[in-house]
């Protein structure tokens, strides 16, 4: 089992099958084409063992794991969801990204715009876009030392994040336990030219979000929009 | 030439990435938010124009900059 630590053989020792077991095999980093594979491979993990999970579809991110006693997990704070890039488009959408593994996520942007306008995020589920108007917010924007408002509602179908122009905005979006049946709060901070933004709220709904679309109010976007998820523990 | 806005959809579970025009409703959609989005910035540029005349009336009275500012 994995947790036997290090063995130093002597010269003539006879390495035994347990020996090459349980030093060499269940203590090395294992590749695996998915999940499944693992499972079927390894249906009882021991504590300390390593895996890497390979790529399985063009957005699903490779990930080294450690089997914590309970649970495969990465090792690091922030494990990357998906990576999405695309050209010209309307509307990004992000799907089945939320789930029960991550309470708290973290979006990151760099888009730039065919025209200028806000930068909105807008939770989605299983039956699609949330486009009632429960989510309220507050944006400020600073320039030049001076705050001054960008965005506010309390009656809005989408959150504000930013503003973009025909340059580049670039920020990330601290997401509060989405995919639980609690209120889903947001804080964003992103930049375009010399110009800050911040915003931050809530929606009004206890709904398990699984995923998100990101769009501007004005014009198409071009760019990358990735999702981490924050380690609980 | 008419634009053909599309929507890019991720899926994070299978990996697949699928490109399809905007639905009519989504089009209306995008229209009311590009309404909204510059009746906003209209409201908050009068909003600004009336904060910056009222200080020159106010200035115009003989306050300081400190006394409007303790307003």
């Amino acid at each position: 089992m994995a947790g036997a630590g290090k063995k130093t053989f002597t010269a003539g020792e006879v390495l035994t099958a347990s020996d090459v077991n349980t030093y060499l095999m269940e203590q090395s980093v294992m590749y695996f084409g998915g999940t499944a594979a693992r499972a079927s491979a390894i249906p009882t993990p021991t504590t300390g063992m390593t895996s890497y999970i390979g790529v399985t579809g063009t957005a699903t991110i490779p990930q080294i794991e450690t089997y914590t006693g309970s649970a495969w997990q990465t090792p690091y704070g922030l494990t990357q969801i998906v990576n999405a890039s695309a050209s010209a488009a309307a509307t990004i959408t992000l799907d089945n990204v939320f789930n029960t593994t991550y309470e708290n996520y973290r979006i990151e942007f760099n888009l730039t715009s065919s025209a200028s306008g806000l930068i909105r995020i807008r939770l989605r589920d299983g039956s699609g876009d949330s486009t009632g108007t429960n989510y309220k917010f507050s944006a400020q924007q600073i320039v030049g030392g001076s705050w001054a408002n960008l965005d506010n509602s309390t009656t809005e179908n989408a959150f504000t994040c930013g503003f973009n122009d025909v340059t580049r905005a670039s920020g990330s979006v601290n997401l509060y336990s989405p995919n639980i049946a609690n209120l889903t709060s947001y804080n964003a901070q992103s930049s375009y030219q010399q110009y800050g933004t911040y915003a931050g709220g809530t929606i009004n709904v206890s709904t398990q979000w699984t995923g998100f679309k990101i769009y501007a109010t004005s014009g198409n976007i071009t760019g990358n929009v990735r999702v981490y998820g924050v380690r609980n523990s | 030439m008419t634009e053909t806005l599309k929507a890019v959809i991720f899926d994070a579970a299978t990996g697949e990435v699928t490109e399809r025009p905007l639905t009519a409703d989504e089009i209306a959609d995008r229209e009311a938010m590009q309404a909204e989005a510059e009746a906003r910035e209209e409201e908050a540029e009068a909003k600004a124009t009336a904060r910056e005349s009222a200080l020159a009336k106010l200035a115009a009275l003989g306050l300081t900059a400190d006394e409007v500012a303790a307003l």
